[in-house]
Order: C-alpha cells, then sequence, then structure tokens
C-alpha cells in the first residue's frame, strides 16, 4: 500500500473560522489533517490508499456565528465533492532503468514507470544530508512513462530515494531505488563533465576526491603558464572534505574572458605545503561559430605596425630608391 | 637634401599601411576567443634562465622564436633543440635552424618548430574513461636584414596546428606574423622590440576549426632593453610584454647571465605570469647554466612556477653550431708575431664594428709534433682549432675565426697567451 503527502488548497473565502472535514471514496483513508488559516490550504500528512487514482470528497462546516460565503466548491454547510482534486493529486513512481550508474557522469535513464505523469512532472534523486540531483531532459512519454538524465558527477555513492512529484506539490517516493556507484580511478585525479565543453552554452562540473578533511584551492593554468582561474576551499565542507568534492567552471577568466578552444590544466592544491592533490585537464571545444563583432587590433597598434614596416621597408631600400631618383634626374 | 627622397616615400607608404589596416579594423570581424601562442612559454633554457628578458639580446639560434631581428646577428649556422615537460603536463619541444645570410650588409634566415602536446585527456562516460590528446604546434619560417650597422629588421611567419585527436577529433589551423626590431645605441645597450601575431583577424590573423569557429592569436609587444658591462662578462636584460588586443596586465621580465669562464655561465631571473590569485602578476624566479664546448653548447634553467611543488619545469637546450660562411675580404693587421697582442687589444667591442671577424693563428712552427700540441691544447679550451701546413718544414695553428659579438672574452684570454703570430681581420661577404 503506498502513502503520499498531499496538499490541497481549497478556495474559500473566510471570515472568522471554519472547521474543515474530509471524507473519502473507495479503498482510501486519512492519516491526518491540518488547515491554514492564513493561505487556506488543507494539507493532508497522508493518505493511505492501494489505487493511485480515488476521489476525495473536502468540505467546510460554518462555525456558529460565522459566516460563509459561497464559492465555486463551497456552498453552505455541507460536504461538496470536489472532484477537480483528484488531479491534484502527485503522480506516482514505481520502477527505473537503470537503477544504477557510476559518479563520473551523467546518466540516462531509459524510463521510469509510473502513474499520472505530466508535462510538470519533476523528478529528483535524494539522499539525506546531500543536495537533490534534479532530473534534466524529462520527456514524458506518457503517464505511465518518463525518459530523462541525471547529472550524478561527483554525487555521494549509496543508494538514493527517487521522488517523482508534481511542480510545487507532494510527490511519490520509490525508497533507495537508484544507487550511485563510486567508480574507481587514481586517487590523484580531478575529472570533470562534460569535457570538452562549450563555455558559451555550459559548464563543467569537476570531480575529485580527498582522503582526509583539507584546505584545498584549485587552480586552473593556461597550456603558456598563466593563471586564469582560482578557488579556495575550506576544509571539511564541499572542496575539502574526505571523500567525494565537486565544483564548477564555467569558462571564464578571473580576467573575464571566455576561454577559447584549448586545453586547461587544473591543479588542486594543499596551500599550507605547496603540494598538488589531484590534476585535471579540462577541453574548451566550441560547438558553433560565435557573434560577429569588429576587428581586434586597436587602431594606436595599428599605426604603430604601418611606421615600422614602412620604416622597415625604406630603410632597407631607400639607398637604391635614392640612386635610382638620382639616375632619373641625371636624363 | 640627400633624404628628401627618403621622406618623400616614406610618408605615402606609412598612409597606405594604414588606410590598410583602417581598412581591415572597419571591416566586420567575429566576437572571438584568444587562442593560446606556445612560443610563450618561452624558447631556449638560456632566454628562460634569463627570465625570458631576451627580446633585445635575441641573437643566435633562439632569434626565430623571440626577435627575428636578432638573425641578423648570426655569424654561423646553428641547429637547436628543447625539451621540457612543463607544469609536469604539457610535452613542450622545440627546434630551430638559422643560417647567416648577407642581405642589405647583415642578415640570416631561420626556421622553428614550436611543438606542445598534452596526452590522456579524460573524457569520463557511464562506460568508463576516454582519452584524447591535445597539440597546439607552431611553425616558423623567419628572415632579417640590417640596413644598418646598428639596426635590424626581421619579420617570422608562424603557422598554427591546434586541435584534438583520439576520441575527440577536431582540428584548426591559422597562421600570423611577428615583426621585430632590435637596435644597438652603442656596443653595450641595445633595444629590441618583437610585434607578435601582429596580423587582424581580417587579414588572417586567425585560427579557423571545421565548424566555422574562428579564433584570434592574441597579439603581443614585446619591449626589450640590454646591457653589457664593460668587461662583457655580465649581460643584463629587460623585457616588457603588453597585451595589444587583450584587456590583459602587461608582464614583466628580467634577467642577468654572468660569464664566468669563457665556456661556462650562470644566469638567473625574475619571469612573471598572468595571475588569477593576485588578479594581475606572479612573479617566478627562474636560474640556468650554460656550457659551450667548441660548437656544442648546453643549456639548462630551472623555472618554478607559482610556487606549486608539480609545478617546477626543467628546461634542457642543446646547439649545435657550424662554421661562419666563407669570407670575402681579408686584411692582414698584425703581419708580425711582436704586433699581435696589441692589435688584439685594440680589436675591442668599442673599436670595431661588430660583424668583424677575427681569425687567430699561431706559428710557424718547424716541427709538426709541436704545432700539434698546440692545437690540442686549444681543442682542449674549447677553440674550433686545426693544423695547418704552409710549407715544407712549416706549420701553423688557426686557433679559430672569432666575432666579437660573442667571443670577446675568448679574444682577450688568447690576447694574453703566448705563441699569436698573426691576426686577420676578415668580413663576411
Amino acid at each position: 500500500m503506498s502513502k503520499r503527502n498531499i496538499s490541497i488548497t481549497i478556495l474559500v473565502l473566510l471570515i472568522g473560522g471554519c472547521i474543515s472535514r474530509f471524507a473519502f471514496a473507495g479503498d482510501v483513508s486519512l492519516e491526518s489533517v491540518s488547515y491554514n488559516l492564513s493561505t487556506n490550504t488543507f494539507t493532508s500528512a497522508g493518505i493511505v490508499t492501494t489505487s493511485p487514482v480515488y476521489q476525495i470528497y473536502a468540505g467546510v462546516q460554518e462555525l456558529p456565528g460565522v459566516n460563509l460565503s459561497s464559492g465555486d466548491f463551497i456552498s453552505g454547510t455541507g460536504f461538496v465533492k470536489a472532484s477537480y482534486f483528484m488531479s491534484a493529486f502527485g503522480p506516482t513512481v514505481l520502477a527505473i532503468e537503470p537503477a544504477s550508474g557510476n559518479n563520473i557522469a551523467p546518466i540516462h535513464i531509459k524510463k521510469i514507470t509510473g502513474t499520472n505523469f505530466t508535462s510538470s512532472t519533476v523528478v529528483k534523486l535524494q539522499l539525506s544530508g546531500e543536495t537533490d540531483i534534479t532530473a534534466t531532459g524529462v520527456n514524458v512519454v506518457s503517464a505511465t512513462e518518463i525518459i530523462c538524465d541525471f547529472d550524478i558527477t561527483g554525487a555521494k555513492a549509496g543508494k538514493w530515494n527517487v521522488l517523482v512529484t508534481k511542480e510545487g506539490e507532494s510527490g511519490s517516493l520509490l525508497t533507495e531505488g537508484f544507487e550511485v556507484k563510486a567508480y574507481s580511478f587514481a586517487a590523484n585525479l580531478a575529472i570533470n563533465y562534460p569535457n570538452p565543453f562549450d563555455p558559451a552554452r555550459e559548464e563543467t562540473k569537476v570531480f575529485f576526491r580527498l582522503d582526509k578533511d583539507a584546505d584545498t584551492r584549485a587552480y586552473i593554468f593556461t597550456i603558456t603558464g598563466d593563471m586564469i582561474w582560482k578557488d579556495n576551499f575550506l576544509s571539511g565542507s564541499n572542496g575539502g572534505r574526505a571523500g567525494e568534492n565537486t565544483f564548477t567552471w564555467n569558462g571564464m577568466s578571473a580576467f573575464g574572458e571566455m576561454m577559447s578552444n584549448g586545453v586547461y590544466l587544473l591543479h588542486i592544491v594543499e596551500p599550507s605545503t605547496g603540494r598538488t592533490i589531484a590534476k585535471g585537464k579540462i577541453m574548451v571545444l566550441r560547438r558553433t561559430a560565435s557573434v560577429p563583432k569588429k576587428d581586434d587590433i586597436p587602431l594606436a597598434a595599428q599605426i604603430v605596425i604601418a611606421v615600422l614596416l614602412s620604416g622597415a621597408l625604406l630603410a632597407s631600400g631607400s639607398g637604391n630608391i635614392y640612386r635610382a631618383l638620382k639616375k632619373i634626374r641625371k636624363k | 637634401m640627400k633624404h628628401r627622397p627618403f621622406r618623400l616615400i616614406f610618408v605615402p607608404i606609412s598612409v597606405f599601411w594604414i588606410l590598410c589596416f583602417g581598412f581591415c579594423a572597419s571591416s566586420p570581424g567575429r566576437d572571438i576567443g584568444y587562442t593560446e601562442d606556445p612560443t610563450k612559454i618561452g624558447i631556449g633554457a638560456r632566454p628562460l634562465g634569463m627570465g625570458r628578458a631576451f627580446v633585445a639580446i635575441a641573437d643566435q639560434e633562439n632569434a626565430v622564436f623571440i626577435n627575428p631581428a636578432g638573425l641578423s646577428y648570426t655569424k654561423k649556422w646553428s641547429l637547436s633543440s628543447m625539451y621540457a615537460s612543463f607544469l609536469g603536463d604539457v610535452n613542450y619541444i622545440t627546434f630551430g635552424f638559422t643560417y647567416p645570410l648577407p642581405l642589405f650588409r647583415n642578415g640570416g634566415v631561420g626556421i622553428g618548430y614550436v611543438g606542445s602536446n598534452v596526452p590522456g585527456i579524460i573524457s569520463p562516460t557511464q562506460e568508463g574513461f576516454n582519452y584524447s590528446d591535445y597539440h597546439n604546434n607552431v611553425y616558423l619560417i623567419a628572415a632579417s636584414f640590417s640596413p644598418r650597422d646598428d639596426l635590424s629588421f626581421g619579420s617570422a611567419l608562424k603557422i598554427f596546428d591546434q586541435g584534438f585527436s583520439g576520441y575527440v577529433n577536431s582540428i584548426g589551423k591559422g597562421y600570423d606574423l611577428d615583426l621585430g626590431v632590435k637596435w644597438d645605441i652603442d656596443k653595450r645597450l641595445g633595444l629590441g622590440l618583437n610585434l607578435q601575431n601582429i596580423l587582424p583577424v581580417s587579414m588572417g590573423g586567425k585560427i579557423s576549426w571545421p565548424n566555422g569557429d574562428e579564433q584570434s592569436i592574441p597579439a603581443v609587444a614585446k619591449a626589450g632593453l640590454k646591457g653589457l658591462t664593460e668587461d662583457g662578462s655580465i649581460l643584463f636584460a629587460v623585457d616588457y610584454d603588453l597585451q595589444i588586443n587583450k584587456n590583459l596586465p602587461g608582464t614583466g621580465h628580467i634577467g642577468a647571465e654572468w660569464k664566468f669562464h669563457p665556456n661556462l655561465a650562470l644566469r638567473g631571473g625574475l619571469d612573471q605570469n598572468l595571475s588569477a590569485m593576485t588578479g594581475n602578476t606572479a612573479t617566478n624566479v627562474s636560474l640556468g647554466i650554460g656550457l659551450e664546448i667548441g660548437s656544442v653548447k648546453f643549456d639548462y634553467a630551472y623555472h618554478p612556477y607559482f610556487d606549486e611543488s608539480s609545478n617546477i619545469t626543467h628546461y634542457i637546450s642543446f646547439t649545435i653550431f657550424g662554421r661562419a660562411p666563407a669570407l670575402r675580404k681579408t686584411q692582414t693587421v698584425a703581419p708580425t708575431p711582436e704586433a699581435a697582442p696589441k692589435a688584439i687589444k685594440a680589436a675591442t667591442p668599442e673599436a670595431e664594428p661588430k660583424e668583424m671577424v677575427y681569425k687567430v693563428i699561431c706559428g710557424p712552427f718547424t716541427q709538426k709534433s709541436k704545432a700539434d700540441r698546440t692545437n690540442m691544447d686549444a681543442i682542449r679550451k674549447g677553440l674550433d682549432s686545426v693544423v695547418k701546413e704552409d710549407g715544407p718544414g712549416k706549420w701553423t695553428v688557426q686557433l679559430g675565426v672569432f666575432s666579437l659579438e660573442d667571443n670577446a672574452a675568448k679574444l682577450r684570454d688568447l690576447a694574453g697567451g703566448k705563441g699569436i703570430k698573426s691576426i686577420v681581420i676578415t668580413t663576411p661577404k
């Protein structure tokens, strides 16, 4: 029997107070319900049912001495069948395929099966103490099938819950439905995804592991030795904690330039000792041609170059030119 | 009156160039990024040991890359190579060949190759790691000429080839131009200027990629000053690199070389790179040593970067010099044994033009064994010495052919030696 949290909003114009009452059709029972007077919202802590589709009847009872105005769904003091609530119930999730992935790159989910999927369905991976991983590229194939991607690069290894909700509302949970696996690689390696990446379109996520908590710095160098980007991470926080660490780089230098095609060298360094903890190589490759604008050599520089070229030309040939002119004059 | 034609022609040609560049500047280009020119790392362990302060010095095997005007100062052909594992990640290798060529008085030509390669770049996927290699290579063709004894101009055409191979495949190609000038203020002070990658995008100064993307090659103005102490033993230099088309801070370079022995030199320098740490530049120390034996030269440079242990880079250069080209004029200025030392002393850098070449001869010897012994002593000292039979029972030893520019110290040593019978001063063709 699945259990779901729901939040139901009833359009009620309240002058004073009221008492809410719910009734359900079918194999449905209600664990508890609360009503927020300021937002006019009924919230159920849990509805227990064997069926993902059911009917709910809800209503308010007028308190003695309080006038309740009529609305679209509430009138008088009796129960009102509010069939529109059925669509307010979130989707359910039953299975996910594949059910595991390595934490070195995003994973494409071929199929999430469940019910009540709509275009506003949101899919997430959840693990206690970790930031939720929200699915991207969600494609609702049908009301019972979704295709999506999870960026699990650098995610903590373990069994994550799969949460499927309707946007802004509660939803259904597949407990420990997806396993994030720790891909084994050299300890002194930092990897990034996507690699290559196009800074005009995306960021790249860098992933590295530490043996123990430590203050760290991340440096990015050009292949000609300029340090174009850096970040500091405190011991114990993301970037400086034992285990998996991640950060993102948007391809912009500290000098405000978007980096061009090439390779950039990433070093994770322990600042107190200058020791290099991990290294990576980030590829930048633009996928489309850039936007037109004016040329790049300033006018002052062009004038200097022009004068120099003329000087060189004439210095080399002035003797010959002079002699040639002299001959012409003589003639 | 004599210079009127020069001025008359100088003005219209300058205007032509300005209009040419001006036209290019007003034509639509692209909002492009700036690629990396691998020659920026530095070429030659000697310049790198001196903190890359070398624009005003560039005179021999490194001139092709650092300042093509310096090709006018080459007296012998040279073949050079350098290798380094830059920052521990970039395989960096260079080759250069220079040959003196008398174009407009002095001149020279050279070709060069700068290769930087980053192997084993990881592209992770769910299935595992995929690998690519990156290369950024430059091929250079350079030439120089000297309209005056103290002034030389040079230019280098640079052909760029960069891209990825392996899991990722994409190659970009392009070309650009360097323009260099060297001016000797006097025998001990000199200036150098190298305008690198000066072609605007609309004139072709760009890297073109298969998907239509175009990226500019950053233009840099490198200006330098060099100085030599009176005894010629210490050379110092200061350079400043100005980014022409990028809004980035300029970088400075300071270096010195102490030639404490005719064959040995110690070097040190301060070298600046851009640093995100300070938002401006960071200064790194560099050290180096040079050993020259005969026609072979070995240089080493130690260069840390940004106080990170794994960034320490060791540069190793190896150069072979050939013989000087054939000589046209010969003038014996010290035909008698007594006059020889005096003539050599007179042949100081202050007294003679830099292109003079000095042929130093010992002898004649009446016994070949004595000539051989002298010859061996000279070879041990690193001289390019040969024994010649001048006639029956008469041998001489030609200790070598020297130019003042690079062998002032050797000449002074020889001036105090024994057995020097004559000095022949010649000028190259």
